[in-house]
């Protein structure tokens, strides 16, 4: 596709493990942190802007997966377009392993851009569905800090979630 | 890129520290809760074990949604589901804390049992915003008077209900989408409740009893998605309604048909819709359309509209001369869709076409994509798209899509044989 002979103006991203990314400006406003910045502060589109809690793994990740998701808007609403819609998004977190899934929320989170953040949510909760509570616990990295009986009492407590699931699968 | 140093405070975004473990769990509440909330009520509820900081996590998920799946044991006892049922939704409510925005209660084996009336108490104390309630069977369930003092709600979807709001009930004030469907409720609650909900956008009402004419009185709504048996539909203030999805389930006899009735249901029908974008005119709605005297076009044609669905008996003189009316109302049409009514087969095919070329001009000037399906093959089926693909110069795609395999062989070679005004257009056959 040919581009317009208008210089598209580009934002300057610096991440935490010091690489820079130039971004288009469109992109970089898909980040409501950023664009929240930058409609406080107009004067500031010039300068290179730290994210100190986002590594430039992350961050080209999600500088991808706002370009596609850009040029899908472009295009006509249709449910052709939703299907390859889904389909990307499939693709998008199928591939990385919890730990990655993990720093792109807290990337999300921090840029605050909300589209992704819910998507990821589902596929974190998708993750997590049906699992036994060792899984999740060593998803989320948490240490039970339950005592046995405290444990077993609020499994008995709530005895309706807890039928059914196998208890230590994988 | 050169850094412009002035004099003024360094660039700073919000920075956040670190834990080196339990990441996820340093994330804000309301991201905790949209994981929670994504997952079903018993995983969610499981998580209570996961540590100490976790054991009530779970009760602050705005959301909850009690389906098939929140019990996991079967059994054939119907009273024992139900208890069961019962318990866990009393047990969930009552540890809940905090704001409560959206309650499904969508379960194959609870009737509308009373229980449901204190669960509806304890919503409208909290704000509810969008409230689903399915009951698979039995009865219809009369929601209790409290329902009708969420003043929150923008979303309400009742299925298997009787609506009978108090005499004192002014509307909701906040509600923009409204599902009914298997509803009981008579004409006058029902108008009253349209007009009383000034931000409705979206209306959808099926199979109902009670209202058997639908004065819509809307300036918001949007969508409009009825099907169900009714003897007129008007609309009134309704200029932003742009997607009307309308079918009459029950078949209009033609000797009902009042012979003075000449003014026109569809005249009356598009009076107040100049904005409608997407129509589609299902079941046998076209016969209603069709009933009283039908102009040959709209006095105002539909400039919007560009996807048009139409169930159609091609057989039929009235319901051919309606859907002309519409074709010719509606110059910006992109997309259309015939499908014939699967009706008692003519045995008489009619000799006279339909859809002669000579009253047509410039029709047609932006269709793109169009598809016939459960067609026969017979005589008046086979006009339409003749004329379809002779009058249709942009058009892409013609998908045709038979109701059976019997006489497949001759469609197919009827079809190829007609001329194409398009040098674009691709006729595509589909298997039945």
């Amino acid at each position: 596709m040919s581009m317009a002979a208008v210089e598209t103006k580009k934002i300057t991203l610096r991440t935490a493990d010091n690489h820079e990314f130039e971004v288009e400006e469109a992109i970089a406003m898909e980040f409501s942190t950023i664009k929240t910045f930058f409609d406080e502060n107009p004067d500031a589109s010039e300068d290179t802007i730290p994210l100190p809690n986002v590594t430039s793994k992350c961050l080209s990740a999600i500088i991808e997966y706002c370009k596609s998701h850009l040029a899908f808007r472009a295009r006509e609403t249709s449910s052709s377009i939703d299907e390859q819609v889904r389909t990307y998004d499939e693709e998008f977190v199928k591939a990385r392993d919890n730990e990655s899934l993990k720093e792109l929320i807290l990337a999300a989170n921090y840029l605050n851009i909300k589209a992704l953040l819910d998507m990821l949510n589902q596929a974190v909760a998708d993750r997590i569905k049906n699992k036994s509570v060792e899984y999740v616990r060593r998803f989320f990295g948490l240490e039970n800090d339950y005592t046995p009986e405290e444990e077993a009492a609020i499994r008995a407590e709530n005895e309706w979630a807890f039928e059914g699931v196998d208890p230590d699968d994988d | 890129m050169s850094i412009v140093t002035k004099q003024r405070e360094p660039l700073r975004l919000p920075i956040k520290t670190e834990a080196e473990l339990d990441k996820i769990s340093n994330l804000p509440g309301h991201v905790i809760d949209q994981i929670l909330s994504h997952l079903p009520i018993r995983d969610a509820v499981r998580t209570s074990v996961l540590s100490r900081k976790w054991r009530y996590k779970w009760a602050t998920i705005p959301y909850l949604v009690f389906d098939n799946q929140c019990l996991n044991v079967s059994s054939q006892d119907q009273t024992f589901i139900k208890n069961k049922l019962v318990n866990i939704i009393d047990h969930v409510l009552l540890l809940h804390s905090g704001p409560l925005h959206k309650f499904k209660l969508s379960h194959r084996d609870l009737l509308g049992v009373t229980d449901i009336d204190r669960w509806i108490l304890c919503l409208s104390r909290s704000s509810i915003k969008e409230f689903i309630l399915e009951i698979w069977k039995g009865q219809r369930y009369k929601p209790p008077s409290c329902l009708f003092n969420c003043q929150n709600l923008i979303h309400l979807e009742l299925f298997n209900c009787l609506l009978k709001p108090p005499l004192t009930f002014k509307g909701f004030k906040n509600l923009r989408s409204l599902d009914l469907q298997h509803i009981t409720i008579i004409q006058n609650v029902f108008e009253h409740l349209i007009s009383s909900c000034p931000l409705l956008e979206r209306l959808t009402l099926m199979n109902f009893t009670g209202v058997t004419h639908l004065n819509i009185d809307a300036p918001n709504l949007q969508f409009f998605d009825i099907g169900g048996i009714f003897d007129d539909v008007s609309f009134q203030n309704t200029v932003h309604l742009s997607l009307v999805s309308i079918g009459l389930y029950v078949n209009i006899d033609d000797e009902d048909n009042d012979a003075e009735e000449n003014s026109s249901k569809l005249l009356r029908f598009f009076a107040n819709l100049p904005h409608i974008r997407r129509l589609e005119v299902q079941s046998y709605f076209l016969k209603y359309l069709a009933i009283g005297n039908v102009p040959s076009r709209l006095p105002n044609p539909c400039v919007d509209l560009n996807y048009l669905s139409i169930r159609i008996d091609f057989d039929d003189l009235e319901e051919n001369i309606a859907a002309q009316c519409l074709l010719r109302s509606s110059p910006n049409l992109q997309e259309l869709e015939m499908l014939a009514r699967p009706e008692e087969q003519n045995t008489v095919e009619r000799s006279s076409n339909f859809w002669e070329d000579d009253h047509w001009s410039s029709l047609f000037a932006h269709l793109r994509l169009v598809k016939v399906s459960g067609i026969s093959g017979v005589k008046s089926e086979m006009d339409f798209i003749k004329f379809l693909l002779s009058n249709s110069p942009v058009l892409e795609r013609l998908t045709v899509k038979p109701a059976s395999q019997d006489g497949e062989w001759e469609l197919m070679k009827e079809l190829l044989r007609f001329r194409r005004a398009s040098i674009y257009a691709e006729v595509i056959y589909l298997d039945p």
